[in-house]
């Protein structure tokens, strides 16, 4: 049987990373308190981290902790102690991109390091030097296809990662501080503004410009999506398909795990992918937040269609309503409210594995018995049982527009 | 401190040599981000640069794909046999010219990052015998800039360091063609693209972009300057000063400006730089050399409140209904709750409370004597106390009885 790739999904906060390791994913990574690159995330607490590491690993899951932010001298020397912790509670690695910070994880665990995109390995050379560094796995940038990525995972004897799903720098990563001289804001410690997402007036002066393009969207990027590359990915023996998003929510996180996930066992199965199937994922791939989709360089170098051209803003067929927090079998689940609902509308309960249930909200009521016509977020409400519910199941319903 | 300049294929050399240029980069089209050299012009010059007491160094600055590494490999090793000094910023390029071409001297470009000084001496370290020169991020401040070159100099006294003294800022280097989809024009050779690019959204106006066959790059509205500081730039250990006078076009100009630029690094005089300054025809930043505060917007990013302390951690509240109840969301690996505790209760907006747990029920309403993890706990309801504020058990509950107040 094929050996099908690791499917890492994003975890911004605990949460987040229960949904990620109950939906599917193989492998999760999160941010501490410091040191990593998304400083507006939620990000860890050390107990936290020892109680994600517990509750994943409970479940075979692997956690890759970042420390891929560019860090000052004052940071390193902050570091060893947090590295120190990383280890004794048995993360599965940590990602790095800066070779002042690998050289302090050495120094102080025996860590696994895997090299951060941020280190912008993109050819077979790049991975060797990072070999010699000790790195046993490159997070590939997100410049390389997937036939590239084959080709240095073969050479360099490395383990590859590559992008499979999620927003795109436009940039080389790492190679962008258009945040930190415009907003003062060092977007390789975090602090990145979305300038390219920004609608720009380009003036060429002399030449011939459609008047559609003289205000456009020129550099910002569609969003990667690789659900039609899976069986290249795993005939090519990529090791690791990453998701980005350790800023989205829990609905893009389950989705996305689970429909990834499930793909992938059906490829490992199964040598063809049916269309119908195939469309049945990139089906569920638009119920989450997302700009408009981009194979972008998996294929083939990404050309003009992976630009984006409309203003920034993340549209999606659905959206979470909740959560189930409780379930009492053949008496009710109990959910939390994250966006309203009324009495009679169609929901989806999105179970862990197969396809999704569909519920009529036709009893709605709260803890207290009382019955609701209308739900608020920030409320707990009870609806009929729904045979296989468990916790930390999605509650969506499609947006009416 | 010496200058280092990019060789203009317009300039003879022996004009470089007369206005004290030491050394010139050379920039071949298909291996620097701005080349404009065929290989066969970049080896030409370099045996010529010899003549005339120049030191030549050849650029090879892109980032490259396996794809292009592979095809652009047969060009590269043709180009390496003959020169003896390159710069770098690939690690790919790096590994490839250590391994197969031990001789050739490496500068490495280190201006992406590498704000710590373990890292440039890893860097250091590893390039061994072959590094003849780092090149550092604009963004370092004084204070690290100071102390990362006296470690230079102790650690690594043979390698010189350089960094941008006056010329463009790079802000963004992407390998797509951002531009020239968007021509209606464009003709067969036609390879490179300029835009000025504005944009509402920023007060910032007139960006450059400039697109050609490495792909897109765009440039700061103001442009980078330490002429000011070259006295002490001197004294900390810089150098090598880089000078890129692309933004002055006429070439006439730019090299007088070029040949009172050298003067000035010879013999340093203050008033002297400030009339350069002004000379120059766009506006000057010395962007972060006096102090870089890029992070300090960070903590303002996060609602601090929010953040959670480890110890004692219970959970967070989910739903309040008034004069009712509060239920809080168990989430600690070890949070239980008990009838009679007493928990601290910090609102979003930072309020604490301490309050004892008078009734405790489950999500049936039962009244129960302990709840634990992942439970949803209902207790009596506590006025002022809204959704996601965090619940601890009080400090004083946590401690072992015999230390308890
Ligand atoms: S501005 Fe755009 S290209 Fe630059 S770092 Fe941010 S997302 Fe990436």
């Amino acid at each position: 049987m094929v050996k099908i790739p690791e499917i890492l999904a994003p975890a911004g906060n605990l949460e987040k990373l229960k949904v990620a390791v109950l939906y599917g994913a193989d492998a999760v990574y999160l941010g501490g308190m410091k040191f990593g690159l998304r400083s507006a995330a939620d990000n860890f607490t050390n107990a936290e981290i020892e109680e994600a590491v517990a509750f994943a690993h409970k479940r075979g899951v692997l956690v890759y902790v970042v420390l891929n932010s560019f860090l000052h001298d004052k940071e390193i020397e902050e570091l060893p102690p947090f590295v120190q912790f990383l280890h004794q509670v048995g993360i599965d690695a940590v990602i790095v991109s800066d070779l002042g910070v690998l050289q302090v994880v050495r120094q102080c665990s025996k860590l696994k390091i895997h090299l951060s995109t941020q280190g912008n390995c993109i050819n077979a050379h790049s991975a060797l030097f990072w070999k010699q560094m000790g790195v046993t796995r490159v997070i590939l940038g997100r410049e390389v296809s997937i036939q590239e990525a084959a080709k240095i995972k073969k050479i360099s004897g490395l383990e590859v990662e590559i992008f499979i799903h999620g927003s795109m720098c436009i940039a080389y990563s790492g190679n962008c501080t258009i945040s930190n001289y415009t907003k003062g804001r060092d977007s390789n410690r975090g602090g990145c503004a979305h300038s390219c997402r920004f609608e720009y007036t380009l003036d060429f002066q002399d030449r011939n410009v459609s008047p559609k393009s003289k205000t456009c969207f020129f550099m910002s990027s569609k969003d990667l999506n690789g659900i039609e590359y899976l069986t290249e990915a795993t005939q090519a023996g990529i090791d690791s398909l990453k998701i980005e998003g350790r800023m989205k929510g829990h609905l893009y996180v389950g989705t996305l795990a689970k429909t990834y996930k499930e793909a992938l066992l059906y490829i490992k199965q199964n040598q063809k992918v049916p269309s119908k199937l195939a469309a049945s994922w990139n089906q569920e791939l638009l119920k989450v937040t997302h700009r408009d989709y981009t194979s972008a360089n998996l294929g083939a170098k990404a050309s003009f269609d992976s630009i984006y051209s409309d203003r920034e803003h993340e549209g999606s067929d659905f959206i979470v309503v909740g959560f189930v927090v409780e379930v009492v079998p053949e008496e009710f689940i109990l959910v939390e409210v994250r966006n309203a609902f009324y009495k009679g509308d169609y929901l989806e309960l999105l179970p862990f594995k197969g396809k999704a249930h569909s519920i009529n909200a036709d009893k709605i009521t709260n803890v207290l018995g009382e019955e609701y016509t209308k739900t608020k977020p920030g409320t707990l409400v009870k609806l009929s049982s729904v045979e296989g519910a468990e916790v930390y199941n999605i509650l969506r319903k499609r947006e009416v527009t | 401190m010496k200058a280092v300049v990019y060789y203009d294929l317009e300039v003879d050399l022996a004009v470089y040599a007369r206005l004290g240029v030491g050394e010139l980069l050379l920039a071949p089209k298909i291996l620097a981000r701005f080349g404009n050299l065929t290989i066969l012009q970049t080896k030409q010059i370099y045996a010529q640069c010899k003549l005339f007491n120049i030191r030549p160094v050849v650029v090879w600055d892109i980032l490259m794909t396996q794809n292009q590494q592979e095809l652009l490999l047969p060009e590269v090793r043709s180009l390496l046999e003959d020169i003896s000094i390159v710069r770098l910023q690939d690690h790919g390029a790096l590994y490839f010219v250590l391994n197969h071409f031990s001789k050739v001297k490496i500068q490495l470009i280190l201006e992406s990052g590498n704000h710590n000084y373990e890292a440039i001496y890893s860097w250091c370290n590893y390039v061994g015998p072959s590094l003849d020169r780092v090149i550092l991020s604009p963004e370092i401040p004084k204070l690290s800039l100071q102390k990362y070159l006296s470690n230079m100099q102790k650690s690594f006294p043979e390698v010189s360091v350089e960094m941008q003294g006056i010329g463009r800022i790079l802000l963004f280097y992407s390998p797509r063609n951002l531009l020239s989809p968007h021509l209606s024009n464009t003709v067969e050779g036609d390879e490179i693209y300029r835009a000025l690019g504005t944009s509402e959204e920023s007060p910032h106006k007139g960006f450059v972009v400039i697109e050609n066959l490495h792909g897109t790059f765009m440039f700061n509205t103001l442009d980078f300057c330490l002429l000011e500081h070259i006295s002490e730039l001197q004294q900390m250990g810089l150098t090598h000063f880089r000078i890129d006078l692309d933004r002055i076009a006429d070439l006439k100009l730019s090299l007088n400006y070029l040949g009172d630029l050298v003067h000035l690094l010879n013999a340093f005089d203050p008033k002297k730089a400030q009339v350069l300054k002004k000379q120059y025809p766009h506006k000057l930043i010395r962007g972060f050399y006096n102090v870089n505060k890029t992070d300090v917007i960070f903590p303002k990013l996060k609602n601090h409140r929010l953040q959670k302390r480890d110890e004692t951690f219970l959970g967070e509240v989910c739903e309040v209904s008034r004069k009712k109840y509060i239920a809080i969301k168990l989430m600690g690996l070890e949070a239980v709750i008990s009838a009679g505790a007493n928990i601290e209760l910090v609102t979003p907006d930072g309020k604490k409370m301490h309050k004892e747990v008078k009734i405790l029920k489950n999500s049936s309403l039962t009244e129960v004597e302990q709840l634990g993890p992942g439970q949803i706990a209902f207790i009596n309801h506590i006025r002022g106390v809204s959704v996601a504020t965090m619940v601890y058990l009080s400090p004083e509950a946590a401690m072992p009885h015999e230390k308890r107040p």
